[in-house]
């Protein structure tokens, strides 16, 4: 996925160059004037620690976390992304010799921020409809875990290529949740990135397109180890407001998509699609 | 100067000036006025975000209002496990918050409220937070009025903490004081115009005038 900012520019001229001949009737002013009028919306899935002066003068933490990553994309980066560069993994084991069992599972929000919530819902529909495990649904995950969501905080993984998301620290949080649920995977994903980017032409017009970054990990219990991850990232054009739908419903639908990807590998690698009537 | 850069100017003034511009809380009736003069504040979902923006508002009604407005610490003492998720008046909250006032638990605020034994409970929902360009900072906030004893609702309205007011390259991002100022901000603005719609307005004493 190629990472541009205003700031960056010089320094990813190679990223430009490389994306470049895909779609090499358009001429470089017009890729540039694209690059400057680009206007992004963020939705951070994190929080960031403001400090507030309380009434006693000492400072208190207070929370908001927010993402600090910085992404531009170009219709023609999209086009970048959707023909393969850069990582698009849906689902994929983290070892070639691991054996998937048949069993329970339940999929866990990483997080309270609404569109990892979302996407856990849709995410846990597609399994319960079309894999042979025994999905647990989110109400029953709330009811026997107590408070939930909570955040599993991610960080950079060991090896980017078979990514385990969450920490060692974070890990007991899983086990915990897992103590209660007694099922015999959990699959815990997060999104990122939340993006709404406003493309503007210079003949007039513009281009909004909504895109996001999903991360999870399957781990197996009674072994309590990270078996399988999802690294990838989705795009939709917006098709609301010409059709009467929102803005809302637009999001909801890249989220679901990524929920019936991400469901689709999963069950590919587990071999665990129900056969079909 | 060519559209796109004017839409993007015109975009940032609406950003800066939508803080100000808009009313932040309208009242059901527009002849209501309260009967009663205890209010607790409750964040609607259990994120720190929300609970920062409950403590901000909770100082600001103490000050800019003439209701006895309870504590944080005294909400969290009274009520189990605070905050706690309550569905609220949002359909979708990514990047802006669509509303529908028909999707709040009311069965649940009554029961918060009924537990506090205050005249007026406020709940604000922060579901959603938003970056523009790395420099302006939005927390969305919704929140609605409701009165006792049957949690019927008696005012809501619909606004954001915004930190940030260009997103000028020259221009540093803002920072955690900057968007503890923000909100700060916002809810002494919110707080003030809570107390004139509900005729709970400081009475200024004669040096202050």
């Amino acid at each position: 996925m190629f990472l541009v900012t205003d700031r960056d520019l010089p320094l990813n001229a190679a990223a430009w160059a490389s994306i470049y001949p895909f779609a090499p009737n358009f001429p470089l002013s017009f890729i540039i004037s694209f690059y400057y009028n680009l206007k992004i919306l963020v939705q951070p899935d994190h929080y960031f620690r403001i400090l507030a002066q309380g009434d006693t003068g000492m400072k208190k933490a207070v929370g908001f976390r927010i993402s600090c990553l910085k992404i531009v994309l170009t219709a023609v980066g999209i086009l970048g992304i959707l023909a393969g560069c850069g990582v698009h993994k849906p689902f994929a084991p983290l070892d070639d010799n691991v054996q998937f069992k048949t069993g329970s599972l339940a999929v866990i929000s990483g997080d309270s921020s609404e569109p990892t919530m979302v996407l856990t819902q849709f995410l846990t529909q597609e399994l319960k409809q079309r894999s042979s495990y025994r999905v647990m649904g989110q109400e029953e995950i709330a009811r026997r875990v107590g408070k939930y969501p909570v955040t599993i905080k991610r960080a950079a993984p060991e090896k980017q290529e078979k990514p385990v998301w969450f920490t060692k620290g974070e890990k007991s949080k899983l086990d915990a949740m897992q103590a209660q649920l007694k099922t015999d995977y959990l699959l815990v994903v997060w999104t990122a990135n939340l993006n709404r980017s406003i493309v503007t032409y210079q003949r007039g017009g513009n281009r909004i397109t909504y895109s996001a970054w999903i991360e999870g990990n399957l781990v197996e219990y009674p072994k309590s180890r990270a078996v399988g991850y999802s690294d990838f990232g989705n795009s939709k054009d917006q098709t609301c407001c010409l059709f009467g739908k929102s803005e809302g419903d637009d999001v909801n639908e890249l989220l679901k998509d990524s929920a019936k990807e991400l469901a689709d590998e999963f069950m590919t690698a587990t071999k665990s699609e129900k056969p079909a009537k | 100067m060519n559209s796109g850069l004017l839409l993007h100017k015109l975009l940032v003034l609406v950003l800066f000036f939508s803080f100000g511009a808009c009313s932040t809380f309208t009242t059901v009736d527009s002849n209501f006025r309260a009967k009663g003069n205890t209010l607790a504040v409750i964040a609607g979902l259990d994120n720190e975000a929300n609970l920062a923006a409950a403590r901000s508002m909770t100082d600001a009604l103490k000050k800019n209002s003439r209701f006895q407005v309870l504590s944080q610490k005294q909400v969290a003492q009274s009520l189990p496990a605070y905050p706690t998720k309550i569905q609220g008046p949002y359909k979708t909250a990514y990047f802006e918050i669509e509303i529908d006032y028909s999707k709040t638990d009311v069965k649940k605020i009554k029961a918060i409220q009924q537990k506090l034994d205050v005249d007026y409970v406020y709940v604000l929902w922060t579901p959603s937070e938003t970056v523009y360009n790395e420099k302006i900072h939005q927390l969305h906030i919704i929140a609605q009025m409701f009165e006792s004893p049957n949690a019927k609702e008696v005012g809501n309205g619909k606004f954001a903490a915004t930190a940030g007011r260009t997103d000028c390259c020259l221009v540093p991002a803002p920072g955690d004081k900057d968007k503890a100022d923000a909100l700060k901000d916002m809810s002494e603005y919110v707080a003030k115009e809570i107390a004139e719609k509900m005729g709970m307005q400081k009475k200024t004493t004669a040096s202050e005038r």
